[in-house]
């Protein structure tokens, strides 16, 4: 590239760019940006951004959620040790009985498929692997001439 | 004058500065609005320390410009990687470098419909074009400024650059040929 061009490109386009006056707004923007100040300060207070809470809710908000917190942490924590989380155990093992036969059921089509993998050996996978491979780079090929048919007429 | 009185005075001072940042950055009235909307909003929360500060243009014009990088930047990857993909194409012919003295063409050529050619031209080029040029010579940001912005090397913002400079020279020159014609 030459230098010389370059500058002289640099200053030409300077000076068109820095020609050109302020758009105008659309008549609309002041009246629209108004309504929303309007909308903001009539939303109800929890409504708006916590860091835009008063500072004594703010506080008051995070005691309660803290407590909470530590409500939970504290059920959880004893909550296994009540003889109704024993019986509800023992209610949700009965519940949970039909499920084992499907897991086992699942189980063995898993042995299955992988007898199979077993039995088909590598180079079946290794040629299908190239042929998803080969797959997918035309797939980008063809996407990267469209666009660029598309991009260069526009 | 009330409070709110006064802050539409103030928009109504500043809003086409800051709705020219921002649409000469995302070349989208809808968008261009939003962000200005955004910028006013935010204006409005610190008006009682804006109000009388002498940096309120810089202040106004730096927050239009970070919304509506932040705003492109939801689709750069995407216009970074068709930008990369134009590269190559027709893009890159050979301009014929003429920096022609003004002549009667030109003279002709009123000042308004060349700054209307040039917004239009403008407009159209491709974001990855537009964006580092706009930051370049409209906002006044270096090089370095724009490639740290934008988060890319420099090497691709002093080309970008370059080739928005040359693809607004070759419309210039054509739309000067097309009215050199007519």
């Amino acid at each position: 590239m030459n230098s010389e061009y370059e500058k002289h490109l640099e200053a030409e386009m300077d000076r068109e760019l820095k020609d050109l006056p302020e758009l105008t707004a659309p008549p609309g923007l002041a009246l629209r940006v108004m309504r929303a100040i309007e909308a903001r300060a009539a939303r109800a207070p929890y409504r708006a951004p916590w860091q835009q809470w008063p500072a004594g809710l703010r506080v008051a908000a995070f005691a309660a959620l803290a407590l909470m917190f530590s409500a939970l942490c504290f059920a959880v924590w004893q909550l296994p040790r009540t003889e109704q989380a024993g019986l509800a155990r023992q209610q949700v093992s009965q519940w949970l009985a039909p499920a084992g036969s499907f897991w086992s059921a699942l189980s063995a089509v898993a042995h299955a498929l992988t007898l199979v993998v077993a039995r088909l050996g590598t180079g079946v996978w290794v040629a299908w692997a190239l042929l998803v491979g080969v797959a997918y780079l035309v797939c980008v090929g063809l996407g990267t001439a469209y666009f660029r048919l598309a991009l260069a007429r526009r | 004058m009330t409070e709110e009185q006064q802050f539409e005075a103030f928009m109504r001072d500043y809003q086409n500065m800051v709705f020219s940042t921002a649409m000469r950055l995302v070349a989208n009235q809808a968008e261009a609005e939003d962000i200005s909307q955004e910028v006013f909003l935010r204006a409005y929360e610190r008006f009682a320390e804006l109000r009388n500060s002498p940096t309120v243009g810089g202040w106004l014009k730096t927050v239009a410009t970070n919304l509506s990088l932040n705003h492109l930047s939801r689709y750069r990857s995407r216009w970074r990687f068709f930008s990369e993909l134009i590269r190559g194409g027709g893009e890159q012919d050979e301009i014929d470098v003429e920096f022609a003295a003004p002549d009667d063409t030109e003279a002709e050529l009123t000042r308004k419909d060349r700054r209307a050619m040039v917004e239009s031209v403008l407009q159209k080029l491709p974001p990855a074009q537009r964006v580092p040029l706009v930051l370049y010579h409209l906002e006044g940001l270096s090089y370095e400024e724009i490639a740290t912005k934008l988060g890319v090397s420099l090497g691709k913002v002093k080309t970008d650059i370059f080739r928005a400079r040359e693809a607004l020279h070759k419309r210039l020159s054509r739309y000067r040929e097309e009215m050199a014609g007519s």
